[in-house]
């Protein structure tokens, strides 16, 4: 398993990303199958190397956060490959998946969140990376959504090579993920407030808690609107609707990275009087963030 | 041995000669019987569709197969025609030709509509018809199970099958499937009773639609319509009120008016709160004013639109013709090959029971002389007889063989007969 790294299973997304793009140019007996195995293969591998990863002391940090945001959504990507084969559902989630994996394999070395130690971390930390993969499953439907529906009014015909699903069916998974994430976000920023509150200091002012706040609070606008609103429950403006939600989510992954925070996990340089033990934890932790 | 395609097609035929060669589904064992009557010795298959009728006869004995002029005939006097009145419209194919062309027919390469798939099932019928009634024999066995082969294998090897070409089918398996996953709970409303409204309802059917509400100017015909096909009849004054429910809509009136105007259809927008519905308006002229199909949520698709989506439909399918073409022509060749194999059949025979018994008439004289040659002593010269007689006969017979790929190795065949002096 040591002689697992993110280049085995990114190079295994890469190649089903690849043969997920010659759909459009030719047809092929084989490729589904080679698609699902290289996906596999590589999920896999990643199973593999989180698996050992999270059972390190300073595991949980952003970068296995993302990696575990990339994992969850290839297992969407299997899941909706082995059932909808013929739609091209990898041209829209794996370069997501790659740029996660890019983003793990760039970002500098952090440790691991603290509050994972307890239940309500784990609550928190799960709730938020679930509801993050749900915002970007809906961002992915949403603009298959557009796509079909731009190509249906202007009468366009449909490509033989790149049969997107129905306009049904990706409506009904954009509606759900916008409700399922909005509940998922809420779970994550109120268990991390009841966290805080235990410790008698809510870091209001704090980027990552704002952002997410403000994520939250556009999900939870979103969710009144589709109640209120009934145009706003179908059609094109749910599937804008999640493209704004991505946006938002992209505002906040940044707001975290770039943003001083007191948030656990955001130390990105090694504090000049830290402990020597500490020091060597994260040297070797940044040494290997690259890496990993 | 002989085989031979005599008929006529869209390509050859008006559609008044067509019909009037046609035989109905009654009449096809009556002219079978009357066939084999006139022909003992012939096997005979009879294609009738509305695009086509053609006899496919086979005679291992070339002298007893029909000509072109019996076929000619025996169509005209049963239909009661004259045989000059239809002797143009009809053509001939013979040996590998006919058996190209029925190969072709059955891959739906001749069709109308190329690609379309009811034609496999006719050539099928037609042959177990034939079958079941006594007038097939080995050589239409072969052609006819060799079709259906090749037929499937071009639909298996292309996509030439896949893209639909009818209008109906068009606007209900292809655009309503890429708007909606599955038809079974959606409000279908159709507009409209003639023909055009019942053959989407089949189609509407196949896809799984059952909640089908069916409105028409004259009650009559929508009741006996939604009768015939289980669905709800409506008034037409509730069209309005019906569309504000409707997520698909097929309208088939032939009003020369729209049905459904823009301002008629923006008091229905309001109440739908931009629910997407899909209109497919195979009407001519159109039922539904264009503009509506500018509004939220709803995709309008004239006519004129699907007819396009046929055409693209159509180009696709001419595009898979050059792959469907190598498979007919690689299963023809093939075909051709083990007919022609089949046909030096009877001179290998021969030839090799002349050296069988060429074999035990010298064994017996040899045996004679040398009366005390034990058992083993007498397989062992038997293996070496055997042997002799495989490797004195194999270059003539693979000699034969690979000139009867090429076709039947007439002068091949004579030249053996003379040489081993064999006997028919």
């Amino acid at each position: 398993m040591s002689n697992i790294s993110v280049v085995c299973f990114a190079s295994s997304y890469a190649v089903a990303l690849a043969l997920e793009i010659s759909r459009l140019f030719f047809r092929s007996g084989i490729r589904g199958a080679l698609m699902i195995i290289f996906a596999a293969a590589g999920f896999l591998a990643q199973t593999l190397f989180l698996v050992a990863r999270l059972t390190e002391s300073n595991a949980g940090g952003w970068v296995d956060w993302y990696l575990l945001a990339a994992w969850i959504l290839v297992a969407a990507y299997l899941y909706l490959t082995f059932y909808h084969p013929q739609n091209p559902i990898g041209i829209f989630i794996l370069p997501i998946v790659l740029a996660l994996i890019g983003a793990a394999y760039l970002l500098p070395a952090t440790r691991g969140f603290t509050v994972g130690a307890s239940a309500w971390g784990l609550v928190h930390g799960l709730a938020l990376l679930l509801g993050t993969t749900v915002i970007l499953i809906g961002f992915v439907s949403g603009l298959m959504y557009l796509i079909q529906s731009s190509r249906l009014k202007q009468k366009r015909a449909a490509w033989a090579r790149f049969r997107l699903p129905s306009l049904e069916w990706a409506e009904k998974i954009t509606g759900r993920c916008i409700v399922i994430s909005a509940v998922l976000l809420g779970v994550g920023v109120f268990s991390g407030i009841a966290i805080n509150a235990q410790s008698g200091k809510v870091p209001w002012t704090d980027p990552i808690v704002w952002g997410s706040g403000l994520l939250l609070l556009w999900l939870a606008v979103v969710m009144v609107f589709n109640m209120v609103y009934r145009p706003a429950r179908g059609g094109r403006k749910i599937a804008y609707l999640t493209l704004a939600s991505m946006v938002f989510l992209l505002l906040v992954l940044a707001l975290t990275q770039l943003i001083p925070s007191e948030h656990p996990g955001r130390i990105t340089t090694i504090a000049p009087n830290a402990s020597t033990a500490m020091r060597d934890h994260l040297e070797q932790y940044q040494g290997g963030g690259g890496a990993a | 041995m002989k085989l031979q395609m005599v008929g006529c097609s869209h390509l050859t035929a008006s559609v008044e000669i067509r019909q009037q060669l046609a035989f109905q589904p009654d009449d096809l064992a009556s002219a079978l019987e009357d066939f084999r009557l006139r022909f003992p010795n012939t096997e005979a298959v009879v294609l009738s569709t509305c695009n086509r009728v053609e006899v496919y006869t086979a005679a291992e004995d070339e002298g007893v197969s029909p000509s072109h002029e019996d076929v000619v005939c025996f169509l005209a006097e049963f239909h009661n025609m004259k045989p000059e009145d239809i002797l143009g419209a009809l053509f001939e194919q013979s040996g590998e030709d006919a058996v190209r062309h029925l190969f072709y027919v059955a891959a739906s390469l001749e069709s109308m509509v190329i690609g379309e798939s009811q034609i496999l099932g006719q050539v099928k019928k037609a042959y177990e018809q034939a079958t079941l009634l006594g007038s097939t024999g080995p050589l239409t066995h072969g052609v006819f199970q060799a079709a259906l082969k090749a037929a499937r294998l071009v639909a298996t090897h292309t996509s030439i099958h896949q893209r639909r070409t009818s209008v109906p089918a068009v606007a209900i398996a292809e655009l309503s499937k890429q708007i909606f996953e599955r038809l079974d709970n959606k409000n279908i409303l159709l507009i409209g009773a003639g023909e055009m409204a019942e053959e989407t309802l089949e189609y509407i059917r196949e896809e799984g639609g059952t909640s089908i509400t069916v409105v028409n100017r004259s009650d009559s015909r929508s009741e006996e319509l939604a009768q015939r096909w289980q669905c709800r009849p409506a008034r037409w004054d509730r069209l309005l009120e019906l569309l504000v429910e409707a997520d698909l809509v097929v309208s088939t009136t032939s009003s020369s008016e729209p049905v459904v105007t823009f301002e008629n259809f923006k008091q229905v927008e309001s109440r739908r709160y931009q629910r997407p519905l899909a209109i497919l308006d195979l009407a001519v002229p159109c039922d539904f004013d264009p503009l509506i199909g500018d509004l939220l949520g709803v995709y309008l698709y004239n006519i004129d639109d699907l007819k396009t989506v046929c055409q693209r439909n159509r180009e696709d399918r001419q595009k898979e013709w050059p792959a469907a073409e190598k498979i007919i022509e690689a299963e023809t060749r093939s075909f051709m090959a083990d007919l022609h194999h089949r046909a030096t059949a009877p001179t290998i025979r021969q030839l090799q029971e002349s050296c069988a018994k060429l074999k035990a008439e010298e064994l017996e004289r040899l045996f004679n002389k040398v009366p005390n040659i034990n058992d083993p002593c007498r397989e062992e010269i038997e293996y070496a007889f055997d042997r002799f007689i495989n490797k004195l006969l194999h270059p003539p017979l693979d000699s034969l063989r690979k000139e009867a790929s090429d076709g039947t190795p007439h002068a091949l065949l004579e030249a053996l007969k003379r040489l081993f002096k064999l006997k028919d």
